[in-house]
């Protein structure tokens, strides 16, 4: 029993949770229920955002000294993962030229949902130094991947990136994941 | 050339004594690490306290306002834009010879490496380094300054030295 | 009988351990290394040629980061050496000493961050920690000097782009005490720890007569026996008036190449306690027009950057951009001589060898 989710992705249906959300949201009540559910999970999901280190560049030695000792994002709950598999977020640190950029796609649609892209640097915003007459560098890596936070700098610095991590930690606390499903199972066709 | 390294020697005398090497390293690196607990520590909480800036640090750039003039000091020379080595500057102005007007002065930011060319071939000392870092954003069309955003960005006083310490600064 | 079959594991461009983006496919026969094929290009960005449509002054924004980006200004200093030999243009003996001490702190500041990043790969967390502790202060030095952390775009042709600030000396005086203070601790740490030892010592043997044939240069070279160093063998800046002494070692193992680095800090801080002393007044940049256009002719200079023999060969056709410049990158021909190095090892000394040549994949690719 398959039940589709918003892009049309099948997803094994072992717990009916959108059955279970629209029950709770009906119920008198039920939104505020919700609402202060989503809270609680998006200050969990926000205070461990796991990034994949996908140090390409000068950038990746400024993400290091990120992950040091002088400004330990350790305190935030950032670890780095060295798989896809168990990150939350990627961050794209320093210049990416067309040869790897089909592996940056591949990790990144290897990282399981919710998934967020942290563009570090002018080279991952915008191509930068390399931007007007380079024929290999990427004019910005949301060429192929989708940016959720883009830090400007070339190194920005580690106070910068955490200052990035910030602003995504506010972007995931307003994400209304719960109630974006009940939408989504609404106006999804039934199968 | 390459050889595998030697099989460990056996016999009860080579191994009390790889034992005892062991141990003895062991104990020496965790007395290092022990020892370090206890001296001061060099983290820096960001953002509830933030390091002072030196004063060249290359941040931001601005046009500040000359109180005199109450306008920025720009003669329009066009030599920041010719050294850019991004071709991040982007000037236009209408007039000629001494009645130019400036129309447009951006520079994109998220193009900008920071170098300090401009800063360094300018003139009358028109364009100069803020030190802000702080500009992330979630749209990159935020990035790109234009002569109010520059204007706005240079502090009111001349640039002090360092950025004073945050007491209080954002919870995370 | 067992059938057996080679492996090819493919130790991939997002890899921890790697340094970067770098490609290994290794051939495997069971847990032996039969073969290795690095698989670079992932960082190539075609400095070389935007270096052609950028004026001289332009190209020291581009060399710094484009180029080994661990030590920018390396790679400055190889750029303006270049330029000011071949537009015959002198340089003040202030901007000369603080050349020569900027580039041996960069020394210091590279070797730590290969320390920190070698230990890692072996497992030892806390070599990381401390050696990025030590790599803040030489970055706020740098920081209040040049105003960049890692990109400086300091240098000029003809000198340096402004004097130290007020007090500089003094701090980095305190620097080199601080640093010499802590060297036994990274002793007491890595060196004498068993672990460490017996996965790097007698590991990854390159022997002198390979080091010579395939390239090798800087510590890789070192620690096999081979005594060069363009400080010594080609001097340029002040190294000529300064004494320091080349470490040198002749296993050619992993251990060997770790010995010869942490020498090489205890000589920098030497060299900059010697340049602080004798730093002379003047002024620190020459008069050199924004446009400059050297005369037609070539030239090739040569520097010791932290990794080797960093070198441009630089053609100029007499307009203010340079006509062909070709840069001899050490880590390319370091890491060339990783095959060599790693045939009849396990799979678990791959990521051993490889920290120890200390490759910056900027460097390879450029």
């Amino acid at each position: 029993m398959t039940a589709t989710g918003p892009d049309d992705v099948p997803r094994s249906q072992v717990f009916p949770l959108d059955k279970v959300l629209e029950v709770i949201d009906a119920l008198p009540g039920g939104g505020v229920v919700l609402t202060k559910v989503e809270e609680v999970l998006n200050w969990g999901r926000a205070a461990s955002v796991w990034p994949l280190t996908f140090g390409l560049a000068c950038c990746a030695i400024e993400m290091m000294q990120a992950f040091a000792t002088r400004f330990d994002m350790d305190r935030m709950g950032i670890i780095p993962r060295a798989t896809p598999r168990q990150a939350d977020c990627i961050i794209v640190a320093g210049r990416a030229t067309i040869k790897i950029a089909p592996i940056v796609r591949r990790l990144w649609e290897q990282m399981p949902e919710p998934k967020y892209v942290i563009s570090m640097g002018s080279c991952a915003t915008c191509g930068g130094p390399f931007f007007y007459d380079n024929y290999s560098i990427l004019k910005g890596i949301d060429q192929v991947i989708p940016v959720d936070v883009y830090v400007p700098g070339c190194p920005p610095r580690p106070e910068a990136l955490i200052e990035g991590f910030l602003k995504l930690q506010e972007k995931i606390k307003k994400e209304p994941f719960l109630r974006r499903r009940i939408v989504a199972a609404a106006s999804a066709p039934s199968p | 050339m390459n050889t595998s390294p030697p099989p460990p020697s056996t016999g009860l005398l080579s191994l009390l004594d790889r034992t005892w090497q062991g141990a003895l390293g062991l104990a020496i690196g965790l007395g290092s690490t022990l020892r370090t607990m206890f001296q001061p520590k060099v983290t820096v909480s960001y953002p509830i306290e933030k390091v002072n800036v030196s004063p060249r640090w290359h941040g931001l750039l601005a046009l500040p306002i000359d109180p005199e003039t109450d306008n920025d000091k720009c003669i329009i020379c066009f030599q920041c834009e010719r050294v850019c080595p991004d071709r991040c500057i982007h000037i236009e102005a209408t007039g000629k010879a001494k009645d130019r007007v400036l129309t447009r002065f951006d520079i994109e930011m998220d193009l900008c490496c920071y170098c300090g060319l401009c800063v360094d071939v300018c003139p009358t000392e028109a364009i100069v380094f803020v030190p802000h870092y702080e500009m992330s954003t979630y749209n990159r069309a935020n990035l790109n300054y234009d002569l109010e955003d520059l204007h706005r960005a240079a502090p009111k006083e001349p640039i002090a030295h360092g950025v004073v310490k945050v007491p209080n600064g954002r919870r995370a | 009988m067992i059938r057996t079959e080679e492996l090819l594991l493919n130790m991939g461009p997002q890899h921890p351990s790697t340094h970067g983006v770098l490609r290994l496919v290794v051939t495997l026969d069971g847990e032996n290394i039969v073969d290795v094929q690095p698989d670079i290009g992932y960082l190539h960005s075609s400095v070389e040629k935007m270096m052609e449509h950028r004026t001289y002054l332009q190209n020291i924004a581009l060399v710094d980061r484009g180029m080994d980006y661990l030590t920018a200004m390396a790679n400055e200093e190889v750029w303006v050496l270049a330029t000011e030999r071949l537009a015959r243009i002198d340089v003040p003996a202030r901007a000369r000493y603080i050349r020569t001490l900027m580039l041996e702190l960069q020394r210091i500041s590279s070797h730590l961050i290969w320390l920190g990043t070698f230990g890692i790969d072996l497992g030892a967390f806390t070599a990381f920690l401390w050696a990025m502790r030590e790599r803040e202060r030489i970055m706020d030095l740098f920081e209040s000097a040049t105003g960049g952390r890692l990109h400086h775009v300091y240098f000029r042709i003809g000198g340096v782009y402004e004097d130290l600030p007020e007090g500089w000396p003094e701090r980095c005086a305190e620097f080199c005490d601080h640093m010499t203070a802590k060297l036994p601790e990274y002793d007491e740490l890595l060196t004498g720890n068993p672990i460490f030892v017996a996965r790097t010592q007698g590991v990854g043997v390159l022997s002198r007569d390979v080091a010579i044939a395939l390239g090798a240069s800087g510590p890789v070279a070192r620690a096999s026996g081979l005594a060069y160093d363009v400080r010594k063998a080609h001097p340029y800046e002040v190294y000529d008036q300064l004494e320091f002494d080349i470490p040198m070692r002749t296993e050619g193992d992993c251990f060997a190449r770790y010995l010869v680095r942490l020498e090489e800090i205890r000589q920098s801080v030497r060299i900059i306690r010697q340049c602080l002393e004798r730093l002379p007044q003047g002024e620190v940049r020459g008069k050199v027009s924004m446009t400059l256009r050297p005369p037609k002719g070539e030239v090739y200079a040569r520097t010791e950057s932290p990794r080797g023999d960093l070198g441009i060969y630089l053609v100029s056709d007499g307009s203010d951009t340079p006509y062909r410049v070709k840069i001899r990158a050490p880590a390319f021909s370091n890491l060339y001589a990783l095959t060599e190095m790693m045939r009849g090892w396990k799979v678990a000394d791959v990521i051993a060898i490889l920290g120890s040549i200390d490759i910056v994949l900027s460097d390879v690719d450029r």
